[in-house]
């Protein structure tokens, strides 16, 4: 049997980065931040590789069909590394010189990113599962990675407890479809479903992949991990469980519902309309209650989740090319968020109270530039991407008739825009209460969050040249 | 003429703007040579790429890009002889505004900042005239109007400049206001905003009737109401007099030059819908007008700079009878003449308060000419062009509108006009005698630094007189037939004569305006060579006029502080407060207490996590397998 190794060159070059970054740690004598530099050229090398693909239209299935390498997995693995490069920049000045363990850091990170990689291209349920569990024990890892923070410590415990439940429900699916369908192949399993098939079995099974989906998403009333692990973790790690694993869930979770599970369409849309309309209520409704920065964030993603899974709703081309526009969209503004409030620390560590922003447009200028500019474009202000990413998710909805939810979807951006705007209007509006001692800007951060921002106006402003490799990419 | 070069020209501006805005702290004096270069490129392409492409019967329509794909969000170029005519005229004496602004200022401390604005109101000036459809004119619109704003309040620690600026703002909502409920009505008759469609449509008469047969008479009097208030016509002109408070290149670029002709752009640009509609003669009316009515607040003016508004309010009258009455091409050639010479008068202004220490009051000034001696050739070349001095530029577009005037048999109008033609070389030269001639009135302190400006500022001011002097004569020679008529016949429809069909000779009307004009300077030189003007009026008409009608204290009795009293106790005690907070406040109650108690679900503790996970797993299967 022949490998066609041009086919998984991404996935190869991470596990190359992988072994570099291993070999490396090795050595004490050598600069721990190697480590990170190797990283980002790692990801940046595999980035234009996926790009390069992409623009070719390489496609193909490899190792029996396992693995299904096309434009939509490699859209995904875009946005995948795009991550990790924002993420790993936002890290290093984070963890600082001196950690002598960030080795195993961004280790951990490599693995949970080819990890993602794989959710998006497998062809078959055991391979995405595989997938998910690379990516999710290396992220119960990187949550506790402040080993001395109980906070941190407490976040990697919950997520490890939470998310092996959720595993088990995940995995439990699995077997219910096999019996149900008598494979686990994806394509198989479409051609096995007749259209509204009712078998006890199967519905099980599809409800039980949506729980394990929409724990590894953050869907209400799936989602109670996401504030306490997002705020116990460090916040770069905070940033990139919210971003590239999130997306990577979403691959995973269209495909197999729009693929494999497209004849009982009329079966799962109900639910996944309900937990759209939830999550997105929920999150936003009490994002309002949060002091926390932090928690204000990740209810804030739990949010936005809700808007993705509108796009799953909609159930139709447009549907899936804008939820894969607006994951990449969201996952340059939340790190891009996370990110300014990496730059907003002070000598007692972060400042993680929204009265702590108090006044910071006049101290501290660009700090509140990119604050704002991430949460005008969270809330969807034109000309940001926000704004553009929804408006193709709600346009996608009403195409497909479900004007109701698009409707619950514009009032929950209206209450979102409370919260995002509070921080703002705290920013330049209102007078610090006690004068806090902000760090000097530390540059890799500031190059990020100048990536981010280009990127959030960039896509704002030319939103066909992102959306259209978008469009072709569809599995449909 | 390619689509990128198109491109370039608009974002040019853009990019000085951000350049300016993001980096101007640590620029210092290089800030206004970048936004000059900022300008002087778009110039370039207009001139040796557009203009000649154009003049070839070439036409740019392209789509820049598609933003979201709806109808008319999307930015269209639509480059014709009417467009390049604008762009000319932006780019062309923008540039040398802004040149003009490095020397003027270049002790203030804010010039990044200035620089910023100016080159973000070229780009928002060049959207509005480049835009292939209304929405796009209207993004251009409001984007003048707020750098407009900003640039009048410049030096906001003066009340007086934030005053202005907040003026200028309202009075012009009120216009755009009506500018918006003229494209709700386009919207809502031909169902897209694009020029060629609706007026294709138009033409063919397919559009849905949605006000009757008056449809179209509504959607240009709307359109109308937006032009009155940028282009500061009677009711809506009170803000341009005010608007003097911010630097004076601002007044010549902005308050004179372009943004205030937008107005008369928007009419020519919509020209078949005007003549479809005839609601023409509106336009022309309330622009003969506004002609005559700023001419005599000026008469009576002392201030330097209101002497030149309301000079620009009543030449905008002007332009508004060239395309009242369907001459719309002369409307425009008048446009292009006046931003030449009034940019070059308020640029002269500029520079004699820069010789005299930021002075205004005419009467503190006098025997100037030998002193500044560019500064007085310079300003005399702009105020004979104004005044219509034979063969000088304003002659001969003047006198175009009101012989287009008489032959669309709009007789009063023409004798309006010509009145007002006499009172504007009347003011003109009474500002002439009293500033640069006769006895000095200068404060002695003063006089001991004055100084002709450096050359930074004069060079403009001279590459500004020679085109007063003689464009006119280049394009406008030959009536019909002449290069401008010629240049823009394709664009602004037919001439819709409501009376003659033919043309008359023009001479005879040449030679009339002539006397007039000439009558109007020496009447001037009869009472104010050698008089100096009285401190305070005594007789009442002199004393209405040097109140400019009370027209202030009218709006202010009569409109402001009624609304003021209606909307503090009706509207903000009574509905914002009271019913409109009070729901507000409730439903944020109802919402945070929502939020609040769902908050407290958050334990913290996973047992409960996994409880409330499990509850939801059984709902949803209990659903699947027993309910469904």
């Amino acid at each position: 049997m022949t490998i066609n190794w041009q086919l998984l060159m991404p996935e190869l070059i991470i596990i190359l980065t992988f072994i570099l970054v291993a070999i490396f740690d090795l050595f004490n004598s050598i600069q721990k931040t190697v480590a990170a530099w190797l990283t980002i050229v790692g990801c940046a090398i595999a980035l234009y590789v996926s790009i390069d693909m992409l623009q070719v239209g390489m496609e193909g299935t490899e190792f029996s069909n396992m693995i299904q390498v096309d434009k939509y997995s490699l859209f995904f693995n875009v946005i995948f590394l795009v991550s990790t490069i924002l993420v790993v920049l936002i890290s290093m000045n984070y963890l600082g010189r001196t950690d002598r363990r960030q080795g195993e850091y961004y280790l951990l990170i490599l693995l949970a990113t080819l990890g993602m990689m794989l959710m998006a291209s497998g062809n078959e349920l055991i391979v995405v599962f595989l997938g998910l569990e690379l990516m999710s024990l290396s992220l119960y890892v990187l949550a506790g990675y402040f080993q001395r923070s109980m906070a941190s410590s407490e976040a990697g415990m919950k997520y490890l407890l939470l998310g092996a439940f959720a595993s088990g429900f995940f995995l439990y699916g699995i077997a219910l479809i096999y019996g149900g369908a008598g494979t686990t192949s994806i394509p198989k399993i479409a051609s096995a479903i007749t259209v509204n098939a009712t078998s006890p079995l199967l519905l099980s099974g599809m409800f039980l992949l949506v729980v394990g989906f929409g724990f590894k998403v953050a869907l209400v009333p799936f989602h109670q991990w996401a504030p306490d692990v997002y705020e116990g973790a460090p916040t770069s790690i905070a940033a990139f469980i919210s971003a590239g694993p999130k997306a990577a869930g979403f691959a995973a979770f269209l495909r197999i519902f729009l693929e494999a599970l497209q004849n009982i369409q009329s079966e799962w849309i109900v639910v996944v309309t309900i937990l759209a309309a939830l999550t997105m209520t929920v999150g936003n409704l009490v994002a309002i209650a949060q002091r926390n920065i932090k928690r204000m964030l990740a209810y804030s993603s739990i949010a936005h989740a809700g808007y993705v899974l509108v796009g799953l709703a909609a159930a139709n081309k447009d549907g899936i090319s804008s939820a894969m526009f607006y994951l990449l969209i969201y996952c340059i503004m939340n790190i891009g968020a996370f990110g300014a409030v990496i730059l907003a620390r002070t000598e007692d560590g972060e400042s993680l109270m929204i009265s702590d922003y108090a006044g910071l447009g006049f101290k501290k200028p660009l700090l509140a530039l990119f604050m704002t500019l991430m949460l005008l474009s969270l809330a969807g202000f034109p000309p940001t991407a926000g704004f553009v990413g929804k408006f193709y998710i709600f346009r996608s909805a009403v195409e497909s008739g479900q004007i109701w939810l698009v409707i619950i979807g514009a009032i929950n951006t209206a209450i979102s825009a409370f919260y995002y705007l509070r921080v703002v209007v705290a920013m330049y509006m209102r007078e610090p209460e006690e004068e806090l001692d902000f760090h000097p800007y530390p540059s890799l951060l500031i190059v990020a969050l100048t990536l981010a921002a280009i990127g959030v106006v960039l896509i704002g402003i030319l939103p066909s040249y992102f959306l259209s490799p978008a469009q072709i990419s569809t599995f449909l | 003429m390619s689509k990128d070069l198109i491109t370039l020209l608009l974002i040019s501006p853009l990019i000085g703007f951000l350049i300016n805005g993001l980096f101007g702290k640590w620029l210092k004096n290089v800030s206004g040579w970048i936004a000059s270069l900022a300008v002087l490129i778009p110039f370039i392409i207009s001139a040796f790429f557009v203009f000649p492409a154009v003049r070839g019967g070439g036409e740019l329509k392209a789509m820049l890009y598609e933003w979201i794909p709806i109808e008319s969000l999307n930015i269209g170029f639509h480059v014709d002889a009417l467009t390049t005519v604008m762009l000319l005229v932006i780019t062309g004496v923008g540039f040398l505004i802004h040149i003009y602004s490095i020397g003027y200022m270049s002790h203030d401390s804010g010039r990044a900042r200035y620089f910023a604005y100016l080159n973000l109101f070229v780009f928002a000036m060049l959207i509005l005239v480049l835009g292939n459809n209304y929405l796009m004119m209207f993004i251009g619109w409001e984007g003048v109007g707020l750098c407009s704003y900003l640039l009048i309040g410049f030096w906001f620690d003066r009340k007086s400049a934030t005053d202005a600026g907040k003026k200028a703002f309202i009075v012009n909502r009120i216009g755009d206001f009506g500018f918006l409920l003229g494209m709700f009505t386009l919207f809502a008759a031909f169902g897209t905003l694009n020029f060629d469609q609706v007026f294709g449509l138009a033409e063919t008469n397919t559009y849905e009737q949605v006000f009757g047969a008056s449809t179209l008479i509504v959607a240009t009097l709307l359109l109308f109401i937006g032009a009155v208030g940028k282009s500061a016509q009677i009711p809506l002109y009170v803000w341009l007099p005010d608007a003097m408070e911010g630097p004076t290149p601002v007044s010549a670029l902005i308050h004179a030059a372009t943004m205030v002709t937008a107005g008369v752009y928007m009419v020519a640009r919509s020209s078949i819908l005007f003549n479809l509609a005839h609601t023409g003669v509106v336009v022309a009316w309330i622009g003969v007008l506004t002609a005559l009515f700023a001419a005599t607040m000026a008469l009576a003016a002392n201030d330097i700079k209101r002497v030149l508004a309301y000079s620009t309010v009543s030449q905008l009258g002007y332009m508004f009878v060239g395309v009242g009455v369907g001459a719309y091409a002369s409307g425009i050639f008048h446009l292009m003449t006046h931003a030449f010479f009034k940019g070059l008068m308020f640029l002269t202004a500029g520079s004699v308060m820069h010789a005299l220490s930021d002075e205004l009051d005419m009467r503190k000034m006098g025997g100037l000419r030998s002193k500044l001696p560019i500064t007085y050739w310079t300003f005399l070349i702009g105020a004979l062009a104004i005044a219509g001095f034979p063969l000088l530029s304003g002659f001969w577009s003047k006198d175009e509108i009101l012989h287009n005037a008489w032959d669309s048999g709009h007789q009063i109008i023409f004798g309006i006009g010509l009145l007002t033609a006499f009172l504007t070389a009347f003011y003109m030269f009474r500002l002439i005698f009293v500033v640069f001639h006769g006895e000095s009135r200068v404060d002695s302190e003063v006089e001991s630094h004055l100084h002709e400006s450096p050359p930074v500022m004069w060079i403009p001011l001279v590459l500004l007189a020679i085109p007063s002097l003689i464009i006119g004569a280049i394009v406008g020679w030959g009536g019909e037939h002449s290069a401008i008529h010629n240049f823009l016949k394709g664009v602004t429809g037919f001439v819709a004569h409501h009376g003659k069909a033919e043309h008359s000779n023009p001479v005879p009307f040449m030679i009339i305006s002539s006397i007039v004009g000439i009558a109007g300077i020496l009447v001037a030189w009869f009472i104010y060579r050698s008089k100096t003007p009285v401190s305070e009026p005594t007789n009442p008409l002199h004393k209405l006029l040097a109140n400019k009608y009370y027209v202030d204290e009218i709006y202010n009795a009569v409109i402001v502080q009624p609304i003021r009293g209606v909307s503090h106790y009706l509207f903000w005690k009574i509905m914002d407060v009271g019913i409109i907070d009070g729901l507000v406040n409730l439903t944020a109650f109802i919402i945070r207490g929502i939020g609040g108690s769902i908050r407290r679900l958050q334990t913290g503790v996973v047992q409960a996590y996994v409880v409330s996970m499990v509850i939801g797993i059984i709902i949803f299967l209990g659903y699947y397998l027993f309910i469904r």
